[in-house]
């Protein structure tokens, strides 16, 4: 192979599986020690290029086109040899950390295993090696030995004995797929790092395949953007960041760029290419001030029934509101960032009164009577939420986010404290109630496994009318149902349809439309937005927004993910082991933020970063 | 691990004992009284009396509960009301016949079932999954007892390399005392291989599906080492969950089998015992079949721990 050539070099791939063309025309290359950013949104066919280039594709599958390796044709290959390539030459790693190891052998099996099936060594030798190779990836034997388990270890931990199987044998590329975006964003930035210094190191070509644009331009060199199995754009990442030339391109990247977190001074560099600061002005939170003068109807979201994300069409753009553009004006940003009481609605009483809030599970049993000591997942939590009020709940997993979840939906026993919605106590003596159940609803992360898929979207939406005391009778029910399924941009016939007929984003409106049934006043969204594409965030973000502003609603945003809090909240309040560590006004706690780990949590969110091409 | 060990054994001991109450309950409340029973309908009233008060029935409950426990725990089963022998002798005389069958089926049925299921797993949708799932379905449907009549008359009545029925008995050896076995075995083993044969295909094809699988295949290994080594220890706990259930089955669920064969088993047993009213026999059968199941059952949880690391910790 002489220098020139690319390492990896794919061209006129076409890939169908069961007659369904999944891939058409790809072609691209990757050049050693350089790191391609693969980018494009769920269904573009990212993963099944990285699978077609370790031909592991799934059953029924037929690829043409040719996929040369180091001057190989991948495709003509004989499974022997490709084994032999797989985890020696080209490495891969994966989406899912939590999954991607198996669950009964140790992390030294597993990594060892990677070394003696390519390398003709002794035990001791590649015992060695796997040490080392542990250790490369940030796990030393002196805290992680090799008979750690993959259920003893964390998400960032196992991803990086993921990593550490892939580069045992010192591969010429490393194939990401995804390789954080299960992560935290403290834990994807040491990932990242790590990638990035392996990279670096042992210059390896790597081919780094995300859907967020930000943690790409942060690490590639050349970009591919794909959109329904097909090449859209590619090029250097100054000239396709810099001037995308195709049409999805800039919707990818509006996209995202709506849902960046922009830094105020103290935190930003001096780099004006951020585009996000940029951004940031055309964005409002979600029913800020503008409830009071009424805003111009945000542009209609596009046909909801049209199967899939329906990409191609232009997102909406969140009207600009000119009363509002917090992070934009960060010189006038109050400075209050502890301001509970503060609230900025000059209304009677709070919507829900949240006091000294303690929840606590109890430690596992140590012996016949006696229990380790208790882990209390929320500590002393306090705050309010206003009528019509949108606020944050920023922290990481593990953070106690979900406890306070069940604390306030009255699924969790109070160890202390109290939550009030409305004055009423919500669950007193173990019943929740009833009242406070008409007042709250919740729409979930996964718009897959948060539906039961043997009931039609009929029966779905309308099961929250059974907490009413008069529960509508059937006609009526039909047409509330219809009425909500409208609201949320969807059809009234929709509801005779089952839930696998819906795209992720669709089944995300169907849970809004479940939580609006019985006219809540709050509607708390556990992460409603995590698991959508960029583009179709972007449109069930709007529809909050407009739902907000019709019908006064409160949100309790609660998500790990500080551009989109960042986005839809005005106030915001983030938590670090069960304690809420800073609250204030949104702008304010991004623009400013006074406790360290706030400031850890932006500095870690990887921004958009535009080179000058 | 050790406190694991423990806390099992513990929720065994506490298992037992209550099976212990119910047993010697339900047979109080059962009707027919074992002493007019064996003096037959004509009876004198202070005839059945006198032999009551012999055998201790007209001890209150309780009383008769506690010596039965006792005498269980010291190995005295009692004597047979029937037989006028000690219980535990013919029942140590028929698990010496119903273990080693129960054992052989298991075996037969493991070693058809395993190659199978994972066969089938591998080529999923393929003609060789058709043709296993096709023998299951059939293994499942025939009734074991007719298919043993269906080998008694091919390898006994027409080949003659089996005899029909009845027990060498293990002094005439190993090999003798297995072949009287052999027919039996298989007609047991069949419709468990076929039923162990689904839940291992099944399981391994939940497995196949999983991430860890396309590491393993991203690593470098084959399709059937990747098999073989990363998915069959992920797909056993539903099998040993089965094979459990099976055992337990077998050590005296072979009754029709048991009699087909005229094997003296304690399925035979235990439905003579029922016949005759003999009390003492069916308690001590049952009790001895509970302690069956529960011992499979702790057995089946220390392979749960030893196949799952997780299960491990988490019981630790």
């Amino acid at each position: 192979m002489n220098a020139e050539s690319p390492l990896l070099r794919m061209d006129n791939v076409q890939l169908s599986i069961h007659q369904t063309p999944i891939l058409q025309d790809i072609s691209l290359q990757v050049q050693a020690g350089q790191t391609l950013g693969l980018i494009g949104e769920s269904g573009s066919g990212k993963s099944m290029t990285a699978l077609s280039i370790m031909q592991l594709l799934p059953r029924g599958s037929r690829q043409t086109g040719s996929i040369r390796f180091q001057g190989q044709a991948l495709e003509k290959l004989p499974e022997a040899e490709l084994c032999e390539l797989r985890g020696s030459d080209i490495g891969m790693i994966f989406q899912e950390p939590m999954t991607a190891l198996n669950p009964v052998k140790s992390i030294g099996e597993q990594v060892g295993e990677s070394i003696r099936l390519h390398r003709r060594l002794s035990r001791d030798e590649a015992q060695a090696l796997t040490l080392r190779t542990l250790e490369r990836v940030g796990l030393p034997n002196t805290k992680f030995p090799l008979n750690r388990y993959p259920h003893e270890l964390s998400g960032g931990q196992r991803q990086r004995v993921v990593i550490a199987i892939a580069i045992a044998c010192q591969p010429r590329l490393l194939i990401a797929d995804e390789p954080t975006t299960a992560l935290d964003v403290t834990t994807q930035a040491g990932i990242l790092e790590l990638l990035k210094s392996l990279q670096q190191d042992e210059g390896l070509a790597l081919m780094l395949i995300s859907h967020d644009l930000a943690v790409v331009s942060n690490m590639a060199n050349d970009i591919v953007v794909m959109h329904k199995g097909r090449i859209v754009e590619q090029g250097g990442l100054g000239a396709v960041f810099g001037s995308p030339a195709h049409r999805y391109t800039q919707m990818l990247f509006d996209a995202s760029a709506l849902t960046q977190v922009s830094h105020g001074p103290a935190v930003q560099t001096a780099d004006a290419d951020v585009v996000g600061v940029e951004m940031a002005a055309r964005v409002s939170p979600i029913n800020s001030d503008s409830r009071s003068t009424p805003t111009p109807t945000p542009t209609p979201t596009p046909t909801p029934t049209s199967t899939s994300t329906s990409t191609s069409t232009p997102t909406p753009t969140p009207t600009p509101t000119p009363t509002s553009a917090p992070a934009s004006a960060p010189a006038s940003a109050p400075a209050h960032t502890s301001a509970v009481s503060a609230a900025p609605h000059a209304s009677t009483s709070p919507l829900l009164q949240v006091e000294n809030l303690i929840c606590e599970y109890p430690g596992r049993r140590i012996g016949l009577f006696s229990h380790a000591p208790a882990f209390r997942a929320v500590d002393r939590v306090s705050f309010d939420i206003q009528h019509g009020e949108s606020i944050g709940l920023v922290g990481e997993s593990g953070c106690g986010k979900s406890t306070l979840t069940r604390a306030l939906l009255g699924l969790m026993h109070l160890h202390d404290g109290r939550i009030r919605l409305n004055g009423e106590e919500v669950s007193a003596a173990h019943v929740v109630s009833r009242a406070a159940r008409q007042q709250m609803q919740v729409v979930f992360q996964d718009p897959y496994g948060s539906f039961n898929p043997r009931h039609r979207v009929g029966r779905l939406v309308s099961e929250p009318l059974h907490v009413l005391d008069e529960p509508p009778e059937r006609k009526a029910t039909q047409r509330r149902v219809a009425s909500v399924l409208e609201s949320v941009g969807l059809h009234a016939d929709d509801s005779n349809k089952f839930i696998h007929e819906f795209s992720g984003g669709q089944r995300q409106r169907i849970a809004i439309a479940r939580s609006l049934i019985i006219e809540p006043s709050l509607i708390i969204l556990d992460e409603a937005v995590s698991a959508l594409d960029v583009s179709v965030r972007a449109q069930v973000l709007q529809l909050l927004d407009t739902l907000a502003r019709e019908q006064g609603l409160a949100y309790l945003f609660i998500s790990h993910d500080l551009s989109v809090v960042q986005r839809v909240t005005e106030r915001v309040m983030v938590m670090q082991h069960g304690q809420i560590v800073e609250q204030g006004d949104t702008a304010a706690v991004f623009v400013n933020p006074q406790h360290p780990y706030t400031r850890e949590l932006l500095a870690a969110t990887p921004r958009l970063r535009i080179p000058s091409s | 691990m050790l406190h694991y060990l423990f806390r099992r054994l513990g929720s065994l001991l506490a298992t037992l004992l209550v099976a212990s109450l119910v047993v010697f309950l339900v047979i109080e409340v059962v009707p027919g009284d074992p002493a007019s029973y064996m003096l037959g309908m004509n009876a004198q009233a202070d005839t059945v009396a006198a032999l009551r008060s012999e055998l201790g029935l007209d001890q209150s409950g309780p009383a008769r509960y506690l010596q039965w426990i006792s005498g269980m725990l010291q190995g005295d089963f009692g004597q047979s009301y029937t037989y006028r022998t000690p219980v535990a002798d013919m029942v140590a005389d028929r698990l010496w016949i119903s273990l080693p069958l129960a054992l052989y089926a298991l075996f037969l049925s493991t070693v058809l079932a395993f190659p199978a299921g994972i066969w089938a797993a591998s080529h999923r949708g393929g003609v060789a999954d058709t043709t296993v799932m096709g023998f299951t379905q059939l293994g499942i449907a025939i009734p074991n007892f007719w298919f043993a009549l269906l080998l008694v008359m091919f390898f006994a009545v027409n080949l003659g390399w089996f005899s029909a029925g009845g027990f060498a008995g293990w002094e005439s050896g190993l090999f003798a005392g297995l072949k009287s076995l052999t027919l039996p075995a298989i007609s047991l083993a069949l419709p468990q291989a076929a039923i162990l044969t689904r839940v291992m295909r099944s399981s391994l094809l939940d497995v196949l599906g999983e991430d860890f699988m396309r590491t393993a295949r991203a690593k470098g290994l084959s399709e059937r080492q990747a098999l073989l080594r990363h998915a069959l220890r992920n797909a056993m706990i539903p099998v040993l969950t089965i094979m459990g259930l099976q055992f337990s089955f077998l050590i005296a669920g072979a009754i029709i089998i048991e009699n087909v064969f005229f094997l003296p088993g304690l399925g035979r047993l235990i439905f003579q015992s029922i016949a005759q009213r003999d009390l003492i026999v069916v308690e001590s059968v049952v009790m001895l079949l509970v302690f069956a199941v529960v011992m499979v059952t702790f057995v089946i949880d220390l392979a749960y721990a030893w196949v799952d690391p997780r299960l491990r910790q988490q019981r630790r």
